[in-house]
């Protein structure tokens, strides 16, 4: 039988971790202009930074030494899991304090990138930033300390002292949601601000923009510092919601699936972003279901996921091409324009 | 000009060359504070590049570009274009360029600089920012109802006629509080009576606040009633400058015009 309950959460789990960078992605692409083919990078990142404060310094603070014992062996792991189930304040702690060394960190890496990236022709910042998540990919191969190619495991789930997997699976999701939520109103509130305005200027037409007095390339890089941040944060619900962060889990595919989202749902709004996240992630998380069932079928189910999503947007494309949801102007403006008019006449 | 005249701008021997080819020789211009100087001159006669160069667009190839900031004279040739905007010196394109994902409304608004909601910390606190946004439309309907163009507030660009894009580019010039306007054509494809509209309208924003305006135009006729004085560039040399009277009757004007 299916447990109906488990596969939600996990769905929604994964839901919420897609919806924040596709959120975020749609706020540094679909409305500032800003090209980021590498969104893994910021996710890997905070993925990594998650697993090394959740392991690292989880042992340290619980006295294990972390030279003998390293997270990345046997006996770290063990230890780890120990310490993880005893002492719910520490791990809940260390946790709080992951989140937010990544979106600090994460969201510098990007304020720093963007130095070098949004002077290179817009057409080329999407290709030096998916570099970028290829080549941060290569130093977690090349690093012992974070498990090289195997990666690191064992990294605690917050919520796990719990005990009862399905009710630490829900306190972790409530939380990934509340980030979610704070991810949205945030990307929402900017949007409708003239500071949205400003990026939509930036977007269309960022040599006018810069006529009219914006700080284009500053602009540019205080919203990348935001998303790439909650970029960040994202990496850290995700490893520590897998437990386990591997070079593997963070190639460029990662990115264009975010991308699909944007695109199907519509990349100028948040709200597109979380349908299109909601959809892609649905399909996700069923393909597996299917592929139990290899034995009954008539085609092996590898290749279902490409043919799935690209169906998907093939048709969504077809009938709205903008997407699922488009851009609106902001409502006050409109009601302060009917009251004016209405005294006017 | 006397005296007195305080000058908010002038070029020193402005030269550029695009690759080898002379645009414009030694251009020497003054601007007196207040005044509304016309720049005319035939097709091609290194008009908007002059223009370009006055806001940061072009770096002159030979030559500086004086600004008065507050009371002294200040170099500005090679300044970004956001930082000569911010020395409140504004201009408009020949060739629209209006922002096509927003309405006229909005293209009013992104205008001015500096606003509040235009910081990260301030756009989520819908708060700290509403009251100046409010401000804003109300002046930016003002302008609108003054031409009679309320109806073209929410559209985009893109369902305007041209006239109407064109208007719209220069009425967003004029939302920021600029001390220099440098309007390139801005009478271009406006029907009589909005062309005069819209020259009234400048002309009361520069009694109202004192503020100075360069314009370059074709449509003679229409300027040579609005300016105080005007410079003519020919094939990129200044070729003659006066009182508009003055100017039109100029010999060497006539004939730059019609040919030989
Ligand atoms: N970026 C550029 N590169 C090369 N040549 C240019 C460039 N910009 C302008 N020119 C040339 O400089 C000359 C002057 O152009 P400019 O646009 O300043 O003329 P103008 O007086 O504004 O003319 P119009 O009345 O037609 O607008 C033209 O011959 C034009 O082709
Ligand atoms: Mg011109």
């Amino acid at each position: 039988m299916i447990d109906i309950t488990g596969f939600l959460i996990n769905w929604l789990e994964y839901f919420a971790i897609y919806a924040i960078l596709a959120v975020t992605l749609s706020l540094e692409s679909g409305i500032s202009g800003i090209t980021n083919f590498g969104k893994v990078a910021f996710f890997g990142l905070g993925a990594y930074l998650g697993a090394i404060i959740n392991t690292y310094l989880l042992l340290a603070i619980s006295g294990v030494d972390v030279v003998k014992a390293p997270p990345y062996t046997a006996e770290g792991v063990i230890a780890l899991i120990e310490i993880s189930t005893l002492n719910p304040a520490l791990v809940l702690g260390v946790f709080t304090l992951s989140i937010l060394v990544s979106f600090i960190v994460t969201g510098v890496f990007g304020y720093l990138l963007t130095y070098p990236i949004i002077r290179v022709g817009s057409g080329f910042v999407g290709f030096t930033l998916l570099c970028v998540g290829e080549v941060l990919r290569g130093i977690y191969v090349n690093m012992e300390f974070v498990g090289g190619t195997n990666g690191m495991l064992g990294i605690p789930q917050p919520f796990i002292w719990l005990g009862i997997p399905m009710l630490s699976g829900l306190c972790y999701l409530l939380l990934s949601v509340t980030i979610l939520a704070l991810t949205y109103i945030v990307t929402d509130r900017i949007l409708g601000s003239p500071l949205g305005r400003t990026l939509r200027s930036i977007r269309d037409d960022d040599i006018a923009a810069l006529c009219l007095g914006k700080d284009v390339p500053k602009i540019k890089s205080k919203i990348f510092f935001l998303t790439s941040g909650f970029s960040g944060v994202a990496g850290t619900l995700y490893a520590c919601y897998v437990s386990s962060v591997n070079p593997q889990m963070f190639v460029t595919l990662v990115t264009f699936n975010v991308w699909a989202m944007i695109i199907i749902g519509g990349s100028e709004s948040p709200i597109g972003a979380i349908i299109g996240a909601l959809i892609l992630t649905l399909i996700e998380r069923i393909l597996p279901l299917i592929a139990s069932l290899n034995e009954y079928l008539p085609f092996t189910p590898d290749y279902l996921r490409p043919v799935f999503i690209g169906l998907i947007m093939t048709i969504v494309l077809i009938k709205y091409p903008r997407g699922l949801i488009s851009m609106k102007p902001p409502k006050f403006i409109k009601s302060a324009v009917e009251e004016l008019i209405r005294e006017a006449s | 000009m006397s005296k007195e005249v305080r000058h908010i701008l002038a070029t020193r021997n402005v030269s550029k060359y695009f690759e080898g080819v002379k645009v414009l020789e030694k251009v020497s211009i003054t601007i007196p504070e207040g005044g509304i100087i016309g720049l005319i001159g035939p097709n091609g006669s290194g008009k908007t590049t002059l223009f370009n160069i006055i806001t940061g667009f072009h770096v002159p190839s030979e030559g500086e570009v004086l600004y008065r900031a507050s009371n002294e004279f200040i170099r500005i040739d090679g300044l970004n274009p956001h930082e000569i905007y911010r020395l409140r010196i504004v201009r408009t394109f020949q060739l629209p360029r209006l922002f096509h994902s927003l309405t006229v409304i909005e293209n009013l608004l992104v205008t001015p600089v500096g606003q509040r909601g235009e910081s990260i910390l301030n756009a989520v606190r819908w708060r700290t920012w509403l009251e100046e946004e409010k401000n804003l439309v109300k002046k930016a309907l003002g302008i609108l109802a003054m031409f009679n163009k309320l109806e073209i507030a929410f559209k985009y660009p893109a369902q305007l006629s041209v006239a109407d894009i064109k208007l719209v580019e220069t009425l967003r010039g004029l939302m920021a509080n600029a001390r220099l306007y440098l309007l390139d054509e801005p009478l271009a494809g406006l029907d009589f009576a909005t062309a005069r509209r819209l020259l009234n309208f400048i002309k009361e924003i520069r009694n109202s606040y004192n503020v100075t305006f360069i314009i370059i135009e074709h449509r003679i006729d229409l300027l040579m009633e609005t300016v105080d004085y005007v410079y003519v560039l020919h094939n990129g040399r200044l070729l003659a400058s006066g009182k508009p009277d003055e100017v039109i009757q100029n010999p060497d004007v006539v004939k730059a015009y019609v040919g030989e």
